[in-house]
């Protein structure tokens, strides 16, 4: 807790002292603060937002590769694309910053459970993300690929992406994010199994000042961030940005655990509550300097969250069973064009994860650690050729200097290296025709090599439409979790284990109905092989091995629509089938239908809107193989802001018919094989931007 | 407790104090100037936009039967545009040693006197006709709506993250006898049909 503080004291000092210098250079064109506003300098009417009958000087001065890096606010019109959403290899959803605030989103979890064909599993410690039939049980977001401004976000122990409470940024900083569906791994490598979900952060430009936000909500919640963000010229600009959270979580009740209960477990006590142990305390900090093509981000997030549903074996009803997670990364990146098309990018990192698990036995702690400190660099290289081609070409490279794991029987320490090199070409064959060719080679030292490729054909066969076939293969390597972590007698290590491989096959079609009307609808199979599965051998040892193999097909539908007033409707349905070949069962945790909706409403234009969300899933085994019913759950945020945006009030009530339904939970939780949800939460949200 | 989170803590507050004194060592005019000065409006930019693709584009010597005056650079807008006035300031202006003097037309078949075409988003549906009409004229043809450069369109604009984009189709470009530089080629985000005038 100390050494938080000294960041928030340094980071206090350092804006006290900023505004020292700024307000005292007579150079910012007035003295008072104050005054600021009045007091612009007449030759920046960068402000202005129509023409003025004259040009502005301004832009004019500049070229056109300095334009194409200018933000420019946008006017509401239904002919706005982004041209990523088209001609993508691959089915993309993109969430912006205005949706974070509409629906009233404080997770990725929240976030990712609104978008097609994903859904979420709360085990009241991990929030973990399912996507197109498939969410293992006990899994970290190992099987999608998290980058926050390109970097990689998915740790060097469990490979785990954090998409709860303990992700590494406040999601009000998230300027944007694309979700690109299928595989990834011929450009981005492990993890890339299922979903690329790349995030961007606001830019010191939007932010503009200072901006402090508080909320308040059920369960005692409390989140307080305050935010500087300073642009300047020649691409100059710096944001600092850290936010406090804590939530105190009901006392829940658990049947299993209940003396009452026939079935109750030798542990149970104190009529089946576990008081106090939902708590979440969470503290992130983070900060972007940014000059001339090169850019340096820091990123530091801590969470610590009580357990209370008696995982492992642990005693129940005692809050002192508890995760924490540490994470923090130094990236700097240099972007530089380097001749006529030709873009040079280069990126160096720091990364630092930690993991401490406390877990009470009969009021004895017994604490599971892990430590990695990894260190990495990426060229990339994208230049056009004999203009049909684009080609981008990168080499990676990574040391784990630690990857190390201990408990009071474990002490386990790992290093480790990897390199990757990979090749994409996107070739205009036509003005109906594109294709992507793309390959990827990944070494491991732990797993040794895996290649995989990714071949896209976007045909746009009349004005309106866009098809897309797509095949790809994808890999994810076997975590040093997986590899080596072991508490002898009972459970074993396997350094032998391979990397996961997964191939799908796609056809996207796209139709533009006009006036802001969009369809889109795909068709995928994909098999797995090698899954990388705990099993017990004839002694009741348990070990990972490489074992399972998944079989699916499913099909996904999607209208999306914009209005001009500002309103918009996002509806998509999802049918899907994940089944084992080799016992023909349909996975645990693999809903066969989802539906969302989601609906913004322009109460009063540009001033007050709601947001509503609807969100369907559809029945689930556990891994015991009961059957979770069905459920729809109904969120409502209304938001409110001044007209220049300066002050944003937001009410929200999430579980807004309070339905009861439960997600399925891990073996480790057993008794739980599900764990029932958040019933009616409410929360409210102040941001003031000065 | 072997490994104290604080570690973690002390690495990422010295980068940030690192990244902080970096940002002060840049001089306080970079974050004093401009504070609070907002974005330009879009089609401010796309003015702007338009004034350079004009620069990078170079006409047949004959064309348009004599219909322009020396001197001189028909740019005509067909359509309704969601902020006119940010189009209206580039009337006059000089590119090349020529200026610009900006037609709002009615009609598409007028269109046959302008050097430079701006085709707005609500003139989607009659595309096809409009480019007929323009068939085998040497006129620029540019647009902002998805879809456009694929239709024939010579350069789109889109966005970006908030930021202007343009794709360019070459192909009618150069049926056209338009020849568009390659500086202008590679800074396009797609390049539609294979282009025998860029290289």
């Amino acid at each position: 807790m100390r050494s938080f503080r000294s960041i928030g004291a340094s980071a206090g000092f350092l804006l006290v002292l900023l505004t020292a210098v700024t307000s005292a250079n007579p150079a910012a064109g007035s003295a008072e603060g104050a005054t600021v506003q009045e007091g612009r300098p007449a030759d920046t009417p960068l402000s202005s937002t129509g023409g003025s009958g004259s040009p502005n000087q301004k832009l004019r001065s500049l070229s056109l590769e300095e334009l194409m890096e200018i933000e420019v606010q946008t006017v509401v019109s239904a002919s706005r694309y982004r041209q990523k959403i088209s001609e993508a290899p691959s089915s993309v959803t993109i969430i912006t910053a205005e949706d974070i605030r509409k629906f009233g989103y404080r997770t990725l979890a929240d976030i990712m459970r609104s978008v097609r064909g994903f859904y979420t599993t709360y085990d009241r410690n991990y929030q973990s993300v399912g996507v197109r039939g498939f969410g293992r049980l006990g899994d970290y977001n190992t099987r999608i690929l998290l980058l926050l401004d390109g970097h990689r976000v998915n740790e060097a122990i469990y490979a785990s992406a954090p998409i709860g409470t303990e992700f590494v940024l406040d999601v009000d900083l998230i300027e944007r994010i694309e979700i690109s569906r299928g595989p990834g791994s011929s450009l981005y490598g492990s993890n890339a199994f299922f979903a690329v979900v790349s995030i961007l952060t606001r830019r010191a430009k939007d932010i503009a000042g200072t901006e402090l936000s508080a909320e308040a909500g059920s369960h005692a919640l409390f989140k307080g961030r305050a935010t500087y963000g300073d642009a300047g010229p020649a691409g100059t600009s710096t944001t600092i940005s850290a936010t406090g959270y804590r939530n105190r979580g009901g006392n829940l009740y658990f049947r299993e655990f209940d003396p009452e209960y026939a079935l109750a477990d030798p542990r149970a006590t104190n009529g089946g509550y576990a008081d106090n142990g939902d708590y979440d305390r969470s503290r992130s900090g983070y900060a972007r300097f940014e000059r001339n093509g090169f850019q340096l981000s820091g990123v530091y997030a801590e969470r610590t969250k009580g357990v209370p549903t008696a995982s492992y074996g642990t005693d129940f009803n005692d809050p002192a069973n508890l995760t924490r997670d540490v994470r923090g990364y130094v990236d700097a990146q240099y972007d530089k064009r380097v001749g006529e098309g030709v873009d040079l990018s280069l990126r160096v990192y720091y990364d630092e994860y930690r993991f401490t698990g406390d877990y009470l036995y009969t009021g004895a702690v017994y604490r599971d650690q892990s430590e990695g400190m990894w260190y990495g660099s990426d060229v990339r290289i994208s230049t056009r050729l004999l203009n049909i081609h684009r080609v981008i070409a990168g080499v990676e490279n990574e040391v784990n200097a630690r990857q190390d794991q201990y408990n009071i029987d474990l002490d386990d320490r790992r290093r480790s290296r990897s390199w990757a090199a990979y090749l994409q070409d996107e070739i205009a064959v036509s003005a109906a025709l594109r294709i992507y060719a793309g390959v990827r080679y990944d070494y491991a030292s732990t797993f040794g090599g895996t290649t995989n490729p990714r071949l896209a054909a976007i045909i746009t066969p009349y004005e309106h439409g866009v098809i897309k076939l797509l095949y790809g293969s994808a890999f994810r390597a076997p975590s040093v979790y997986e590899l080596y972590y072991a508490a002898p007698p009972t459970i074993l290590s396997n350094p032998d284990l391979q990397p996961e491989k997964i191939k799908t096959y796609e056809l996207v079609y796209e139709h533009d109905l006009g006036k802001g009307l969009r369809v889109v609808a795909s068709r995928y199979s994909y098999s797995i092989r090698n899954l990388i599965t705990e099993t017990y051998d004839s002694l009741g040892n348990s070990s990972f091995q490489n074992q399972e193999r998944t079989e699916a097909s499913g099909t996904e539908i999607e209208l999306l629509k914009n209005w001009e007033s500002g309103g918009s409707a996002r509806v998509s349905c999802a049918l899907q089938k994940a089944t084992n070949p080799d016992t023909g069962e349909l996975l645990s945790n693999s809903p066969r239908q989802l539906a969302k909706v989601n609906l913004v409403v322009p109460l009063f234009p540009d001033r007050f809107f709601a947001g509503i969300e609807e969100q369907y899933t559809g029945p689930r085994y556990t891994d015991t193989v009961q059957e979770l019913g069905g459920f729809a759950v109904t969120n409502l945020t209304l938001l409110g802001r001044n007209q220049q945006r300066t002050v944003e009030a937001s009410v929200g009530v999430d579980n807004l018919f309070n339905k009861k339904y439960a997600d399925p939970a891990s073996q480790v939780l057993l008794p739980l094989d599900s764990v029932q949800q958040e019933g009616r939460t409410v929360r409210a949200k102040v941001t003031y931007a000065f | 407790m072997r490994s104290d989170t604080g570690t973690v803590r002390r690495r990422v507050a010295a980068a940030a104090i690192v990244l902080f004194a970096a940002g002060l060592l840049q001089g306080a005019d970079a974050f004093a100037a401009e504070r609070r000065t907002s974005a330009p409006a879009e089609y401010q930019v796309k003015a702007e936009f338009v004034y350079n693709f004009i620069k990078f584009v170079e006409w047949p010597l004959r064309g348009h039967g004599g219909n322009v005056p020396e001197g001189m650079i028909r740019f005509c807008v067909l359509g309704e545009l969601p902020d006119k006035a940010s189009f209206e300031a580039l009337d006059g202006q000089e590119i090349m040693g020529k200026h610009l003097s900006l037609v709002f037309l009615k009609k598409s078949e007028e269109s046959r006197v302008c050097q430079v075409l701006f085709l707005s988003s609500t003139v989607s549906n009659s595309l096809p006709e409009v480019l007929e009409v323009l068939q085998g004229q040497p006129t620029l043809t540019i647009g902002d709506t998805e879809g456009y450069a694929r239709r024939g369109v010579m350069i789109n604009m889109y966005l970006d993250n908030k930021r202007v984009r343009f794709n360019i189709n070459a192909e009618t470009a150069g049926a056209a006898g338009l020849r568009i530089s390659t500086k202008l080629l590679n800074l396009a985000g797609t390049l539609y049909g294979v282009s025998r005038t860029g290289k």
